[in-house]
């Protein structure tokens, strides 16, 4: 799924390894979500929205 | 590329446990190498034969529990997704090789080897894996 | 409730598993014949023999396929439970009946029944699994 993952990154000036530390995943986890490979999972992408302070809709794409 | 490595206690408590159940297996299997060429007879050749096995199994339950509490879902997917392509591999060689044993006269597959065939496919599987989500 | 096919990548996935089992059948029985009657030698037998294996093998890669396909993320991750509570036990039984052959002398067992024995253990994991979400 499409996302702007690197761009709140870039933001932060966060690593890969960075955000996957304050995750609690591993950083192959962020490469592949960040790349668009891999979905989270329901509690995962609200960890990620409660983390850039956002909601999901704003970090992800649905391409329908 | 960096490991994936659950270093929760959790994750080290299981490690430990799957070499400890290692040990085991190679102690038990020594055990009875040693003694089964006394060549026990009956119920209790199969329960002496039964001990090395339980070894092994006792390192899959390890192994799937310590699967079963990997807290980050990815390499959880990925570690599903390299099981099950190996399962696919190790029993397309089981069945191909029955048959062949079965109408060509092929030599025999020791069930045994079932399982470190499984395990090779797996290291392979695993690297492909990864491979398509780097 | 679980058992109704939902959706035409699992009506597909029914039906190709059933014409494998019996594509498999029919090229054993024609395998068998032509050993009986045609005594083939070498490379030729080999080829004959391994004809009943190819509907398994196909069988088993359209179910990995397939669970790329289906949508419903829920029914693959039951099938997925399964697969890997079949691949437990079909490794725990043939690594305990290669103990038991190599060192009690159990009776030899053909490798051929590796795979159904495999989707047994699937069964009775689905079984298990489907419990947990009474």
């Amino acid at each position: 799924m499409k996302n702007r993952l690197r761009v709140l990154r870039a933001e932060r000036e966060w690593s890969q390894a960075d955000l996957a530390l304050r995750l609690e995943v591993s950083r192959q986890s962020v490469n592949a979500i960040e790349t668009g490979k891999f979905d989270p999972s329901l509690p995962l992408a609200f960890k990620l929205a409660r983390l850039f302070e956002t909601t999901i809709e704003a970090i992800f794409t649905d391409e329908n | 590329m960096e490991r994936k490595i659950d270093n929760s206690a959790l994750g080290r408590y299981k490690k430990r446990m799957l070499a400890l159940m290692v040990v085991l297996a190679l102690v038990s299997q020594l055990v009875f190498w040693e003694y089964i060429h006394n060549h026990p007879t009956g119920v209790l050749a199969y329960m002496l034969a039964v001990l090395p096995a339980l070894s092994f199994i006792g390192i899959m339950v390890t192994y799937g529990l310590y699967i079963a509490e990997l807290k980050d879902e990815f390499v959880r997917t990925v570690v599903k997704t390299s099981l099950l392509w190996s399962i696919v591999a190790t029993l397309s060689v089981t069945t191909l090789w029955g048959f062949l044993e079965l109408l060509a006269n092929a030599p025999h597959l020791q069930p045994l080897l079932v399982l470190p065939i499984f395990g090779i496919f797996l290291g392979i599987t695993t690297a492909l894996v990864n491979r398509r989500y780097e | 409730m679980y058992c109704s096919i939902k959706n035409p990548a699992e009506r597909r996935y029914v039906i190709r598993m059933w014409v494998s089992a019996a594509l498999c059948v029919l090229f054993s029985t024609v395998a068998a014949l032509v050993f009986r009657l045609g005594h083939p030698h070498g490379v030729l037998a080999y080829l004959v023999a391994v004809l009943p294996a190819l509907p398994i093998m196909g069988a088993l890669v359209y179910t990995g396929v397939y669970l790329g396909e289906e949508k419903d993320e829920f029914q693959r991750n039951l099938l997925v439970q399964s697969l890997l509570g079949g691949t437990g036990g079909i490794l725990a039984a043939t690594t305990a009946w290669g103990y038991m052959e190599d060192f009690a002398h159990a009776p030899h067992a053909d490798l051929i029944w590796v795979y159904p024995l495999f989707w047994a253990f699937a069964g009775i994991s689905y079984g298990l699994v489907r419990l947990r979400y009474r």
